[in-house]
């Protein structure tokens, strides 16, 4: 089946700082993803990572040095592919509230990207009910403005936007960053629905693993800009290849004082992209790190089938898997 | 142990459109010296409105219908405002959600810090101490951060200077509201760890107000779920995880996705709203979206006490 998304080696960089300057700083390093039909596909990383510069990228809206693009099996180049891209793929912003234009009523708010890619729209209204019942908010709500929903609904607001015309991929970008417990349930039960009943692939932006896990069938793990590790959701976090990887899932605060945890997963942060560390560019926090990681740079290598790593100790870990290691790029 | 601070039958309303927004009512719980208080509650509940007032910090507008908070027996809620003045950063010291707006941004951490320090006692706000200070809240060159601005360091860097600026005066209470909610989890577990090392040099009390239950069951020694405005359940941390008595707590638990199994197709929800605070239901605020709810559950609700130490605000409580 031709995924509905490819990345291919997109690589992008920013100006390094100076008026002047020359130097460009890379963000995204010869990343490579696909999301197919119906999949949804998680992006996860710390502040810094790159997750938010690639759904930029993926849609347009930030300059990319190289690399290719595909949707739908067609290249991405001019400005009329991207032009398609947006009426066919659409994006769930992280500030729900924010993203939506306070002088607009909800029901015009919905049916407006029909009227930006001028779609005939005989009934906004009715169109508008049935883009709101699809998110579970009563009709009457299209007569209120941004500020006064509450913040599930306006992601629910956000949702009905993002169907607006039909689209084959959403890209969400923390889709439910502030929101409450209860409600960020109700939220993804949403998500999922949709994407059984009308076949939606997904491409997930998110730090908050407990979610991932319930909604992406797969996961691509990125640091510093290029991606660390990636696999089927249920077997990285049932043995996580990459030790990044391992260290975010157990920096997660458990919800059991039984299982707290004596010692730090991790320490520091994400090193800036002004200085980059040579070799393995996790050696700076790795808790297993060896002379090899600060010497050179790992590849990203399969380590089990539909699974990828870049790690110079897989060898020593995954002795117990079976498969071999192929590399794939360098 | 005598509590530190201790808040009783509290009771605090805002203006609103329609009559008045009860934003807590009747909340009572109390912290010890050395103990860390976690407060839970989703949006609305009343948790900052609680905290807000346990350093006499409420909003304008905001009215004090009825109970106290008492710090080592004196009610704050009744101090002068040069006493206040005294207790706000001496006495109980406050961290907020997002650093980036506790500072100021035109001027130096080492001129801040100082500020704080030196408010009360000129002799504390050393550069020495400071730097002190900085280092045990991990930050790792605390003699150049003393000279950097609030946007040259991280969300994480900021919170950690944020808890010293709190602890170099030496409080009694210590306040975090939603301390880890701007961060990266990475940055969340070394705030939570470097809480808890602080607790075993710090003879305060710490309280911890969040929407997150695993901060809460990371850090805290006790836990009290707030619903509505008021306090639903209170008791240690191990019961309330493990046996939760009140049907919101059990509500709350079970659909965190931390817990659920990630192959169920779908993850539980509390389902309803909450109820509008200027005009609640009577009897149990949460009987309308309570799946066990009984006749009863109409009338006033009792407090009951189903183990020492523990407290719960339903009609079946008492099981």
């Amino acid at each position: 089946m031709t995924p509905v998304l490819e990345v291919e080696d997109l690589s992008v960089d920013v100006p390094g700082a100076g008026f002047l300057s020359r130097t460009r700083l890379p963000v995204l390093c010869q990343v490579s993803l696909r999301v197919a039909p119906g999949e949804s596909l998680a992006l996860v990383g710390e502040s810094g990572s790159g997750k938010s510069t690639l759904a930029r990228a993926v849609m347009g809206l930030q300059p990319v040095r190289a690399g290719r693009l595909r949707f739908d099996g067609q290249p991405l180049r001019q400005p009329a592919d991207y032009a398609r891209l947006r009426r066919d793929a659409a994006m769930m912003f992280q500030d729900a509230t924010a993203s939506l234009s306070p002088r607009l009523t909800v029901g015009y708010l919905v049916t407006e990207p029909c009227r930006i890619h001028r779609r005939p729209l005989p009934d906004p209204d009715r169109t508008a009910r049935e883009l709101l019942a699809a998110v579970g908010l009563p009709p009457g709500i299209a007569l209120r403005y941004p500020h006064e929903l509450s913040g599930g609904q306006a992601r629910r607001v956000g949702v009905a936007r993002a169907l607006a015309l039909g689209p084959r991929l959403v890209i969400a970008d923390e889709p439910t960053a502030g929101l409450d417990v209860s409600v960020q349930a109700e939220v993804l039960n949403l998500l999922a629905d949709l994407r059984r009943d009308r076949g939606l692939g997904y491409l997930i932006i998110s730090h908050n693993l407990a979610l991932v896990r319930h909604v992406a069938d797969r996961i691509a793990v990125l640091y510093l800009g290029r991606v660390v590790e990636e696999g089927p959701t249920a077997r990285v976090f049932a043995a996580p290849a990459h030790p990044y990887t391992a260290s975010l899932i157990a920096a997660e605060p458990k919800p059991d004082p039984r299982r707290r945890r004596a010692d730090l997963a991790i320490r520091g942060e994400v090193p800036s992209i002004l200085r980059r560390p040579n070799g393995c560019e996790f050696h700076t926090r790795c808790p297993k790190a060896q002379d090899i990681c600060r010497r050179a740079a790992p590849p990203l290598v399969r380590v089990a089938p539909g699974r990828l790593a870049r790690c110079h100790l897989l060898d020593q870990q995954q002795h117990h898997q079976q498969g071999e290691h192929h590399a794939v790029d360098h | 142990m005598t509590a530190l601070l201790s808040v009783q039958d509290l009771s605090v309303s805002y203006p609103a459109a329609r009559g008045r927004l009860q934003a807590l009512r009747g909340a009572t719980l109390s912290v010890g010296r050395g103990e860390a208080l976690g407060i839970v509650g989703e949006s609305g509940c009343g948790k900052s409105t609680l905290a807000a007032a346990m350093i006499n910090l409420l909003p304008n507008g905001a009215r004090v219908t009825g109970g106290s908070v008492r710090l080592n027996g004196t009610d704050i809620l009744q101090l002068a405002p040069a006493a206040l003045r005294t207790l706000r950063g001496r006495r109980v010291a406050m961290v907020f959600q997002d650093p980036m707006t506790a500072f100021n941004p035109v001027l130096t951490i080492g001129r801040q810090l100082a500020d704080f320090a030196g408010a009360h006692d000129a002799a504390r706000a050393a550069p020495a101490r400071l730097a002190a200070m900085l280092t045990r809240v991990g930050i790792p060159d605390p003699a150049r951060c003393l000279g950097r601005y609030p946007h040259e360091l991280s969300g994480g860097m900021r919170q950690r200077v944020a808890i010293a600026a709190a602890l170099l005066t030496e409080p009694d209470v210590l306040i975090a509201d939603e301390p880890t909610t701007a961060l990266d989890v990475t940055m969340e577990a070394q705030i939570i760890h470097l809480l808890r090392e602080l607790r075993a040099s710090f003879d305060g009390a710490i309280v911890i107000v969040t929407h997150h239950l695993g901060v809460v069951a990371e850090l805290c020694d006790r836990v009290a779920v707030m619903y509505a405005g008021e306090v639903a359940e209170t008791g240690p941390v191990d019961a309330i995880f493990h046996d939760p008595r009140h049907p919101y707590t059990q509500a709350l638990l079970a659909c965190d996705p931390a817990v659920v199994d990630p192959s169920a197709a779908r993850l539980p929800t509390i389902g309803g709203r909450i109820p509008d605070l200027t005009d609640l239901p009577p009897g149990c605020a949460f009987q309308p979206r309570c799946p066990v709810a009984l006749p009863v559950c109409r009338q006033p609700v009792p407090r009951r006490a189903p183990a020492p130490g523990r407290s719960v605000l339903c009609h079946r409580g008492a099981r």
